[in-house]
């Protein structure tokens, strides 16, 4: 069943809505939260409009749609196929009502009205057995099968890389920074002298 | 009164040699404040020799030869009384900084400071006797004209710009240094680098050149949009959890009805449009709880009998979304009296109830209203009558020889008793759970028990003893009604800071601190007050500013996470006099009854009132240290100017129904307004101190009841608060307002012209006093007065509702308002001019 889902702008990460986690049986997702901002925070133009991310026992599937990013964590038995009819359906109804804001919203949750969709979306995904899913899953069983697999660890670990590439250009400037400040200090030294 | 006016001082002549001439009374010589000026005082080990002397003080004279014995010898016409603008609680421009109340510091609606300056040292702190501390009520409704809304600031790119290292807020005291490049921080003075997006230049001040277009930089109120950072999950819907009594009392005294039909009312109107859940559960013998889920027809009840381990029977479905199943909803409060009228059980579990409820909302959290009837008494957590064999009416220490009962001293009823309460009411916290209790039981509720869910969950506790639909039916809706609709927060906390030097002492409200100074607020409202104390720190302040900040972190009922920030920033004084002139009657007031609120609440009710007339005299004494030699006669009494009403507060105090001696005074009634005293805002505190009494008996018409040109509206003059000056005239009408209620007192003799007037009436003889309503404005001009004024009355108080209550004279429920004759003497306790020459003489047998 979905267990945690959380939309957000692409652009920058910012949380757009989320639903309230009413799920007295887990707890620690804390983790798992904390997995999802740094994957939003990881989205470039060029990330693949849908992915699902292994992460342990759970994973995390998300599609991209114009600038915002819907994502979903389930367990690794949940079909591949519900998890993203569901985020479709919230996609759907997200682009209907608040399209035209995202680009203007300033504060995080500012579209948190939607959780009540959420929740109600939700409730019709929870059991993989019900009428209306089976039928889903009965629909089209090879698209999803298209849409790639990868590991928490690969996503996380190429933003470490960035990272630390970062962190070399960043005290490479402050070297040389360094170089010609005390390069000028020389010549005054020099002058002086 | 004597000595209220004179001009305050001009401002501007800071570090102009203290003026040491006295004044003779009403005639004050306008003197400079010393203020910072005098930084070496209490340095240099001998403060008591550098003390500049009080250029204004107020004496009062004693007849000390009059007659003796029962005489206080003083006049009590000369005893000082507050202004109509100062029973308003309006706090004094002159007891500001440069007196005036700058837009640079939070306003006094939210933070009311008990001095506005801060001294030195500890020693001048202790030779002040001054109590230094805050009230803060940091969602305070507008009260007054010109109270105006509160700025919102986003800060997009830089994120909210705080000191690294104490995590301090911008605001309009921070230094700007480097061009605008970095900033001081006004608070530990740590440098901090400014943000590349929040940079600005900076003029030739050293201010920042778009300070006025940035609210954080002028105005010492201001409320930041809080980024994600500041969020653990997202931000939580309001949650409304209705946990209702339905054993026979509860349903035979209309409570259910009551409350079921309020509820009702307000569906439409509960904050969080389409987000707000809603969940109800009941409570007898058995636990009952109510599937709403939307696509039931009808609300179904599922009644789980076994209260030893309580369970939730369904996985959802319990507290729903109020949008979705708002039929459903309203179907059950329609059906809800109705279904449990049959009931003949006297049993109330509320401990197992509770534990469900509990259960229901902790993934996410809201309010849990409580209405209980009938003592907890069976299941887990139950409670026994205490107070048993020792009902009120009884002397002091009469209650426990009764009985044959080697009973617990009655302050002992003041200590909660199960533990589970307080336990659950942590776990509240924790879940960002508030609980608000309502007792409607005739009998022994133990409401200071029950209480303790409330005080740790920043709840409210109601009480509304032997409730009969009737007569207190109105009452509670109305209150119902308020709690439901008021402006608040949720998942709230709340951390004050000071600059270094300065450390906070103690916490008051309601409120669980989590760490050492974090107070954790599952949910905040706009009654609500918290009150703080300071101290210093060992070493002597060297700034010329003490800033103080407090940061209110919480949910909007929209769902918008926001940080109210409130600072002030104080000149540092070393010269006692002149924190006398700083010092905030009503704050300080508001502060000793909080102190005295906690020794009550420990058990000992003597400390308490003995805590509010030390602290008194104390200040008292305080000021008479540096009043200039040739004033200090053994005859006079000296008072500073701006404390002047402190000891009718204080006495108003001790007198009140938290405090006053055993006796006449049920536990639950005490529990009850401790807590409440220990939770409001200065103007309650203050109100509850020194109710108002007007007369009605003088031409009723414009301009009374109208707005004046400051924008107040115009009251009838106010009388004192003696019962021999008021109500001993049989022909009198007087209305009394407590801050929770307004009592219309009718003389024996009233003339049939002013009841004709006022009510349309001859006679009240033969009507229930509670049930008579004034007359329509329609009918008379001296009715549509009374309407304004009592208008007038209810708005000053946003959070009271203030219901009108006659109450003819001899009538049961005159000692409502004989009760509030503070001035007069009681069995136990002093007269005001008694108290003041008790004050006096405490304070010459210490400093002559």
């Amino acid at each position: 069943m979905p267990k945690l889902t959380i939309i957000a702008r692409t652009r920058d990460g910012l949380p757009l809505a989320a639903s309230m986690e009413d799920d007295k049986y887990h707890r620690d997702l804390d983790v798992f939260k904390n997995q999802a901002k740094r994957i939003f925070k990881q989205l470039t133009p060029s990330s693949p409009a849908r992915l699902s991310i292994e992460s342990g026992s759970e994973v995390f599937h998300y599609i991209i749609d114009a600038g915002v990013c819907y994502l979903v964590l389930t367990e690794r038995s949940y079909p591949k196929r519900l998890a993203f009819n569901y985020l479709e359906e919230l996609q759907k109804e997200f682009n209907l009502m608040y399209a035209q804001e995202v680009d203007l919203a300033a504060r995080p949750y500012a579209f948190i009205k939607f959780d009540a969709f959420i929740q109600k979306t939700k409730k019709l995904y929870v059991d993989t057995r019900a009428q209306r899913n089976v039928n889903k899953l009965n629909e089209d069983l090879a698209d999803v099968q298209k849409i790639m697999m990868t590991n928490i660890q690969e996503v996380l670990g190429r933003g470490e890389r960035l990272d630390s590439v970062m962190k070399h250009s960043g005290k490479l400037r402050d070297g040389a920074r360094e170089y010609a400040r005390q390069a000028k200090h020389l010549n005054t030294q020099m002058l002086l002298r | 009164p004597p000595g209220s006016g004179g001009p305050p001082p001009p401002p501007g002549m800071v570090g102009g040699p203290p003026v040491a001439s006295g004044a003779a009374i009403g005639a004050p010589r306008p003197g400079g404040y010393a203020g910072a000026a005098m930084p070496l005082a209490g340095v240099g080990g001998q403060p008591e020799l550098d003390q500049p002397v009080a250029d204004r003080y107020l004496e009062l004279p004693f007849n000390t030869q009059g007659p003796g014995g029962k005489g206080s010898g003083l006049d009590p016409a000369l005893a000082p009384r507050p202004s109509p603008d100062e029973a308003r609680v309006l706090p004094r421009p002159d007891a500001y900084p440069d007196g005036a109340i700058a837009p640079d510091q939070a306003s006094p609606r939210f933070l009311r400071m008990t001095v506005n300056a801060f001294p030195n040292t500890t020693a001048t702190a202790t030779k002040s006797g001054l109590p230094f501390g805050a009230v803060l009520q940091p969602l305070a409704p507008p009260r007054w004209p010109g109270d105006e809304e509160v700025p919102v600031v986003g800060f997009a790119g830089s994120g909210v710009v705080r000191c690294r290292r104490c995590r301090t807020y911008i605001n309009p005291f921070a230094q700007w240094l480097d061009g605008g490049r970095r900033w001081k921080c006004n608070l530990c003075y740590l440098i901090n680098e400014c943000p590349t997006e929040y940079f600005g230049p900076i003029d030739e001040y050293g201010r920042r050149r778009d300070r006025d277009e940035r609210p954080e930089l002028c105005c010492g109120t201001v409320e930041f949009v809080a980024s994600a950072d500041y969020m653990v999950r997202p931000p939580q819907p309001p949650v409304y959890v209705f946990l209702v009594d339905v054993s026979y009392h509860a349903v035979s005294t209309g409570m259910v009805a009551t409350v079921a039909q309020t509820v009702r009312g307000v569906l439409d109107e509960l904050p969080g449009d389409v987000r707000t859940q809603v969940g109800i559960l009941a409570y007898d013998s058995a636990v009952h709880f109510f599937n709403l889920g939307a696509s039931l027809s009808q609300p179904q009840l599922i009644t789980v009998p076994d209260i030893t381990d309580v369970f939730l029977p369904l996985p959802d479905d319990m507290l729903v979304n109020l949008h979705e199943s708002r039929a459903l909803v309203d179907l059950l409060l329609e059906r809800l009296p109705a279904m449990f009228a049959q009931t003949q059980t006297l049993d109330a579990a509320l401990g197992p109830a509770l534990k469900a409820s509990f259960q229901l909302m902790q993934h996410v959290g809201g309010k849990l209203q409580i209405f209980s009837t009938t003592l907890p008494n069976v299941g887990e957590a139950k409670l026994r009558n205490r107070e048993d064999g020792r009902r009120g009416g009884q002397p002091a220490g009469g209650g426990a020889a009764s009985g044959g009962k080697a009973g617990p001293p009655q302050n002992n009823l003041l200590l909660p008793e199960e533990g589970f309460y307080k336990k659950l009411a942590v776990e509240c916290s924790r879940q960002q759970i508030c609980v608000d209790v309502w007792l409607c039981g005739a009998a022994y509720s133990d409401a200071i028990t029950l209480g303790q869910l409330a005080k740790h969950t920043g709840g409210t506790l109601y009480h509304f003893p032997g409730f009969s639909a009737p007569r207190d039916g109105a009452a509670l809706a109305r209150d119902l009604k308020h709690n439901l609709l008021r402006e608040q927060g949720w998942e709230a906390v709340m951390r004050v800071r000071c600059s270094q030097g300065v450390k906070i002492t103690s916490f008051h409200g309601h409120f669980f601190v989590r760490g050492t100074d974090l107070l954790a607020l599952p949910n905040v409202d706009a009654d609500k007050a918290f009150t703080i104390t300071f101290g210093l720190e060992e070493n002597a302040l060297t700034s010329t500013n003490v800033a103080v900040q407090a940061a209110l972190l919480y949910t909007t009922s929209t769902g918008e996470r926001r940080i109210r920030v409130q600072t002030v920033s104080l000149p540092v004084i070393a010269a006692v006099a002149d924190l006398f002139k700083h010092a905030d009657v009503d704050a300080c007031t508001t502060v000793f009854a909080k102190l005295a609120a906690e020794r009550a609440l420990a058990g000992k009710l003597q400390d308490a009132r003995d805590l509010v007339q030390a602290r008194t005299a104390e200040a008292l004494q305080g000021f008479r240290l540096v009043c200039p030699t040739e004033a200090k006669r053994t005859g006079h009494m000296l008072m500073p100017e701006s404390l002047r009403l402190l000891p009718l507060y204080a006495l108003g105090l001790v007198k009140h129904l938290a405090f006053k001696p055993d006796g006449d005074v049920r536990a639950d009634e005490r529990a009850a307004a401790l807590m409440h005293l220990d939770s409001s805002s200065v103007h309650s505190v203050v109100a509850a101190a020194h109710p108002r009494l007007f007369p009605l008996l003088l031409k009723l018409s414009p301009p009374l009841g109208q707005p004046a040109e400051n924008g107040l509206t115009v009251l009838p003059p106010l009388l004192p608060l003696a019962a021999d000056r008021t109500l001993a005239n049989p022909q009198g009408a007087f209305l009394l307002e407590d801050g929770r209620q307004l009592l219309l007192w009718i003389g024996r003799a009233c003339p049939p012209a002013f009841l004709m007037d006022v009510f349309a009436r001859q006679s009240l003889d033969d009507v229930d006093p509670f049930s008579v309503e004034l007359a329509p404005p329609s009918h008379s001009e001296a009715a549509a007065t009374v309407h304004a004024v009592v208008e007038a009355l209810r708005s000053e108080r946003p959070g009271a509702l203030q219901p009108l209550r006659v109450i003819r004279q001899g009538a049961p429920e005159e000692l409502l308002v004989l009760r509030a004759m503070v001035e007069d003497r009681s069995v136990s306790m002093m007269s005001y001019d008694e108290f003041l020459v008790h004050c006096h003489r405490t304070v010459c047998s210490k400093v002559g």
